[in-house]
């Protein structure tokens, strides 16, 4: 699916054609829109897998993934090229969802998601994801905005507790608090679903 | 330890956060607790899954077009910044709006103008010299106000304040870009200095407000 990256930024040989990531970075600062739309085709499911996860509504999270990659075009200068650039950009990414949480919680009040239709994996498409799998995604989504984006970030991304600190702007207590309440309403509502689904 | 304590640990445990003396109590009950024991297999079996959750999903739309767009219109440029309350201007004083368009207006007239005040060497040397202390003294406030924010509970005001920070930054880069192309432009170098004032005032006000809330 994504295309093979090569780490030391060195063009292809043979076709002439940028394919190490450093190039396609240096090549985008030119001003290359292709160079960055190859970035975009080989970050795109990541970056919208954590949008997604992170507000649970497909139509804000696609439009979130696009708001952060044209942040990225703008910011790109700033990648110091230290880290990994997939890295820097999902940081990017997790800051625009949470800019747009605030916004939308300062505009709206508190943030009321409709469980149903959210773009998320629905039963009847089993053959490719595990009805586990489907369920957790689901339960995901279904949990308050602070406790989900506490546990996608560290339970799903991977991230520490102080680096989530340092995205969200919350001290490292606030979020664990915030982890570990997540994980108990997720296992709330697993056991409820996974008692239902025995009943059937 | 107590059963109750136990079952606060267990996240901690799971995170490898806890402390060797917390470990070995908690080792110690869990031998004991199967309740515990139980508690702990079902968190650890969450979490798991978790990690094996794909970590890339294809959107079912096209967002390269709309992306694509958005970069034609406006290369190197930011989205509309979010929409400000009234009371963003009363707290934050100095005025984003102002940043903004200084910055605006002052790149538009001093990078197409034809004359443009140029200064000599000594003198581009001491603007540069400036600038970095402004850049440090960004950096202290900008130390400041976290350590005055992990102490704090974050306001409605201080998300705005820091959203203003962030757009206050965006200014900042393309002025920094454009005096670092233009070094003996004494007016880009004015404009940088006066944007890094905008920072630092709004920085100081800030860590004013988060230490306050």
């Amino acid at each position: 699916m994504n295309e093979p990256v090569n780490p030391e930024g060195r063009a292809d040989s043979a076709s002439g054609r940028i394919t190490g990531e450093l190039d396609l970075i240096s090549a985008s600062l030119q001003g290359d829109r292709r160079a960055f739309e190859t970035l975009y085709t080989r970050h795109i499911g990541r970056v919208f897998a954590l949008c997604l996860r992170m507000t649970g509504d497909k139509r804000r999270a696609e439009s979130l993934t696009q708001d952060a990659f044209i942040r990225a075009w703008s910011k790109l200068a700033t990648f110091q090229g230290r880290g990994e650039f997939g890295a820097w950009l999902r940081r990017l990414a997790v800051n625009v969802v949470i800019e747009d949480a605030r916004r939308r919680k300062r505009e709206r009040g508190a943030e009321i998601i409709p469980f149903v239709d959210q773009g998320l994996p629905t039963r009847g498409s089993e053959t490719q994801l595990h009805e586990e799998r489907i369920d957790l995604e689901r339960a995901i989504a279904d949990l308050p905005r602070g406790a989900r984006h506490a546990f996608v970030l560290h339970d799903v991304t991977g991230l520490r507790h102080h680096e989530i600190g340092r995205l969200t702007g919350l001290a490292t207590g606030t979020i664990k608090a915030q982890l570990h309440r997540a994980r108990k309403l997720l296992r709330e509502n697993l056991n409820r679903k996974g008692g239902s689904r025995d009943d059937t | 330890m107590t059963h109750k304590d136990a079952l606060l640990l267990l996240n901690d445990h799971i995170d490898g956060v806890l402390s060797p003396d917390h470990e070995d109590e908690l080792h110690d009950h869990l031998a004991t607790c199967p309740s515990c024991r139980a508690e702990l297999d079902q968190l650890r079996a969450l979490v798991t899954a978790a990690a094996d959750l794909p970590e890339d999903i294809q959107p079912e739309r096209d967002l390269w077009t709309g992306i694509e767009q958005m970069l034609e219109g406006h290369p190197r440029r930011m989205p509309a910044s979010p929409r400000r309350s009234k009371a963003w201007f009363v707290v934050g004083g100095i005025g984003l709006a102002a940043a903004i368009i200084l910055v605006t207006l002052g790149m538009s007239g001093i990078l197409f103008r034809e004359q443009v005040e140029i200064i000599p060497d000594n003198y581009a040397n001491t603007a540069s010299h400036y600038i970095e202390m402004m850049e440090a003294e960004c950096r202290q406030g900008e130390v400041a106000l976290h350590a005055a924010i992990d102490n704090s509970n974050e306001s409605v005001t201080l998300v705005r304040m820091r959203d203003d920070i962030q757009i206050i930054d965006q200014a900042l880069e393309e002025s920094i870009s454009a005096w670092r192309a233009n070094p003996h432009n004494r007016r880009l170098a004015r404009l940088v200095m006066t944007s890094y004032r905008f920072k630092v005032d709004l920085l100081n006000k800030a860590a004013r407000v988060a230490s306050n809330t």
